[in-house]
């Protein structure tokens, strides 16, 4: 192998730095620091433990979410998802009688079965990702709004309350189970080779085709996956929040495009990962949290996101521009 | 009578590749002027420099006894030079009127399109032409043929002095044909000149009072269309001068016992007619086919990258049952990608996961993948092709054409498949990387690897083939073998001039 001088000059790399979270973990040390430097209660254990807590399920709901993005789609249904997963686990509880577990395991088989339909209907008819779960998203609300009018006014029973409050060596059961699965989805994307598959897909599913790859099935159950932690995420936090509640997952979606691509991920596709996702959503919560602290009004916080997500996708644009040219 | 655009040693290069060298000819007033070459020969270029779309590199353009200065289409414009494009540009939720008067001042006093007038202009447009197209009727309710023509009426207009077509038969039946070549001379009967494009020779002697030829970018001949033949102008396209690079192969290592690969009576959506086909162990078969002969669709056919309508495929006598790329890899055939900027590269992915993506499972143990495995394979089919990159980290993207076209040759041979489909395998590579390809295609079939060329160029598949297979209104139309392959013969069979 010769080298050309194709490689002698490499200066600043806009895309290998966003691409490896360069920017994204700059942000969120600086925004970890200037909390803490001003705020005396930000680094109180008490509040950065409820962060970690509250971020260990949204970490949970994200994973799926995230590969949907890495092969080029989106499943804005995710929050939706999440929510029915969760308001279904109380309605069966209680209206349906059913014991926890089983109860879980049913509300997670519907969400899941609403991934494989997401996934069916855009591998088999390559209909727009898009607008499909934009589609799915209205049912399934639809679906939730129902389930949550049957259970107006009453809490959760006890068992389900105490879920997401499972300890295990003294911490949150949910951060032990997110940081774990996090750690293996990172070792995955880094080693497997179903996992680079996937990578491939999303840069470029026709070439992926040509070499062999099964680039539906990749979609298809990347659909899954998103609807099955979504459920998951969704169960953990109806059992946090104790009562079924209409505006549950309103919105989610938007928060975790936002994450998606601030950690890295691109809505051509091919690029992101659940590290980066996660971190998206650490940063968003800091943002957040922050927000609180210097006592903006609640509403307002929502343009931060707005903002936070226009800039994100413009990075990606510019990012993509330069690779077009 | 005085000549209209003036071409005057035209040259244009895209980075490396010189796609126009030293062009120079001219259109007259009120002539029909057809450009001939094959792919690649400059065709679309020469096209796009005279409708002012691009600069060329060097020489000049005179238009009406002005030398251009400035290349940008509305330039072109108001010099009344109107090009209709392969691929059309009309509105399908329109009307015929609309799409043939988008910018005509026809709003009555309130400003609201005058739908009366608008139609009236349009069926007055329709009539000077003898067409029987309504003009209320939805643009998508019309033939392919039929859109053609209307978007070649609209750009017909009193200050139009030239019209520019780019293969505009090639989508069209006998008789739209017919109806298309009646309003080019109707055209011609106005005063108006017309550059015309087309791959179909009797087309071209029908109706152009001359032609010029192009071939590899250079101007060869313009010819008074008097008393010339078929065989004047394929020899003239064709024409070459054949050194080292085009010398034929003395001998075929086929093994003509043994059939490799194989189609029988495959017919696909997209028009490909009851293709059946053998491929010999240790042959290099070509198949050539003009655009629109439906080699393409084949190619992709043979692959399982399309779904056919009828037909089967097998690798050696082994029926694949409903073909897909994963099945016929794992059968032992391979493709290479007719076009590398749109399949067949991960652009902005290393090197070596471009080289290794058809073998990442065989690389893998429990999944996991066995990065010195994937190392060494990548290094391995790399120095084999001689790929000149930074690195194996690099990316395809910071490669040159030829290098590109290695890495994604080196993809291909990593399944160590006993049968490669092989598509446009020295598009836009220069002369040195053409001349290394071809060495490593006939160094394959040397090692009994059958080798399936889909080309447009012919030298390329004269100075490799044992076989060539010409293909032609979406159906095999002959066979050439050995000796018999020449640029001359596979052209005559590819231009044919009746359908059957």
């Amino acid at each position: 192998m010769a080298a050309t001088d194709q490689s002698m000059s490499v200066p600043f790399n806009l895309r290998g730095f966003a691409a490896s979270g360069g920017i994204l973990v700059a942000a969120v040390l600086l925004l970890f620091v200037f909390l803490a430097v001003t705020k005396a209660q930000f680094s109180a254990y008490n509040n950065l433990y409820s962060l970690a807590f509250a971020l260990s399920i949204d970490a949970i709901a994200i994973f799926g979410f995230t590969y949907v993005m890495v092969l080029g789609e989106i499943d804005l249904s995710v929050g939706a998802v999440y929510a029915l997963a969760g308001t279904l686990t109380g309605w069966l509880l209680k209206v349906g009688g059913l014991d926890l577990y089983p109860a879980i395991v049913l509300a997670l088989c519907v969400a899941t079965a609403v991934g494989f339909a997401n996934g069916f209907l855009v591998t088999r008819f390559k209909v727009n990702s898009l607008m499909l779960t934009i589609g799915t998203l209205i049912l399934v609300q639809g679906v939730v709004g129902v389930l949550a009018t049957d259970l107006v006014g009453g809490v959760y029973p006890r068992d389900f309350r105490l879920l997401a409050k499972t300890r295990w060596f003294g911490i949150n059961a949910t951060i032990i189970v997110a940081g774990f699965a996090l750690a293996v989805l990172v070792f995955l994307q880094l080693r497997s080779s179903l996992f680079r598959k996937m990578y491939l897909v999303g840069e470029n599913s026709e070439t992926a085709r040509i070499y062999g790859i099964r680039t539906d099935a990749f979609k298809l159950w990347a659909f899954v996956a998103s609807a099955f932690f979504a459920g998951v995420g969704g169960v953990l936090t109806a059992s946090r929040l104790t009562h079924a509640s209409t505006d549950m997952g309103v919105g989610l979606e938007f928060t975790y495009v936002t994450a998606a691509i601030l950690g890295g991920a691109s809505l051509y596709g091919g690029r992101g990962g659940v590290g980066g996702s996660v971190l998206g959503l650490l940063f968003l919560a800091l943002i957040l949290n922050g927000l609180v602290m210097y006592n903006v009004n609640p509403l307002a916080q929502q343009v931060a996101i707005g903002v936070l997500l226009i800039c994100a996708v413009l990075v990606d644009m510019i990012i993509n521009k330069k690779e077009g040219a | 009578m005085p000549d209209l655009v003036e071409l005057r040693h035209v040259s244009k290069s895209y980075g490396p590749v010189q796609a126009l060298k030293d062009v120079s000819f001219s259109i007259r007033a009120g002539e029909v002027h057809a450009l001939l070459g094959e792919n690649g020969a400059g065709k679309s270029t020469t096209m796009r420099v005279v409708r002012g779309e691009t600069a060329p590199s060097k020489g000049e353009v005179v238009v009406a006894g002005q030398t251009l200065t400035r290349f940008s289409p509305a330039v072109s414009d108001d010099l009344g030079i109107a090009m209709v494009h392969q691929e059309l540009a009309i509105f399908n939720g329109l009307t015929v009127a609309e799409n043939l008067a988008p910018d005509l001042p026809t709003r009555n006093r309130a400003g609201f399109v005058n739908r009366k007038a608008l139609n009236e202009f349009a069926t007055a447009k329709l009539n000077l032409f003898n067409l029987i197209i309504a003009p209320d009727q939805l643009m998508s309710s019309l033939t392919t043929g039929q859109k053609q023509i209307v978007e070649i009426l609209r750009t017909i207009s009193e200050s139009r002095r030239l019209i520019i077509l780019d293969e505009p038969t090639s989508s069209l039946n006998a008789q739209e044909t017919e109806t298309l070549l009646d309003l080019i001379k109707s055209l011609r009967a106005e005063g108006k000149s017309v550059l015309f494009v087309s791959h179909r020779i009797p087309e071209v002697l029908e109706i152009s009072d001359r032609i010029t030829v192009l071939r590899d970018g250079e101007y060869i001949e313009t010819l008074e269309n008097a008393g010339l033949t078929e065989a004047d102008l394929v020899q003239r396209m064709v024409g070459r001068d054949m050194g080292e690079l085009h010398r034929r192969r003395a001998s075929s290592g086929a093994n003509r016992d043994i059939v490799a690969f194989g189609a029988k009576g495959v017919s696909g959506v997209g028009g490909l007619n009851d293709v059946t086909l053998d491929l010999y162990q240790g042959e290099v078969l070509g198949v050539f086919g003009l655009e629109g002969s439906g080699a393409s669709e084949l190619s992709r056919l043979l692959f399982g990258l399309d779904v056919p309508a009828a037909g089967t495929l097998h690798v050696k006598e082994n029926v694949v049952p409903n073909p897909t790329p994963l099945k016929m890899i794992d059968a032992g055939v391979t493709y290479l990608s007719p076009d590398r900027s749109e399949s067949g590269l991960f652009k902005y992915r290393a090197l070596t996961d471009n080289i290794t993506a058809p073998v990442l499972s065989r690389l893998s143990r429990m999944g996991l993948i066995r990065r010195t495995k994937v190392q060494d394979t990548s290094r391995a089919y790399s120095d084999r092709f001689e790929i000149k990159a930074g690195g194996l980290a690099s990316t395809p993207a910071s490669l040159s054409g030829g290098n590109q076209q290695k890495v994604m040759m080196a993809a291909c041979l990593t399944p160590d498949p006993d049968v490669v489909i092989v598509n446009e395998p020295t598009r836009g590579v220069d002369v040195g990387a053409k001349a290394e390809m071809h060495r490593k295609l006939i160094e394959l079939a040397e090692n009994g690897t059958s080798v399936m060329v889909f080309s447009s160029e012919l030298p390329e598949l004269v100075s490799l083939c044992d076989r060539v297979i010409v293909m032609r209104s979406n159906r095999i139309v002959g066979e050439l073998i050995g000796d018999e392959i020449t640029e001359d013969s596979a052209m005559t069979l590819a231009a044919g001039s009746a359908v059957h």
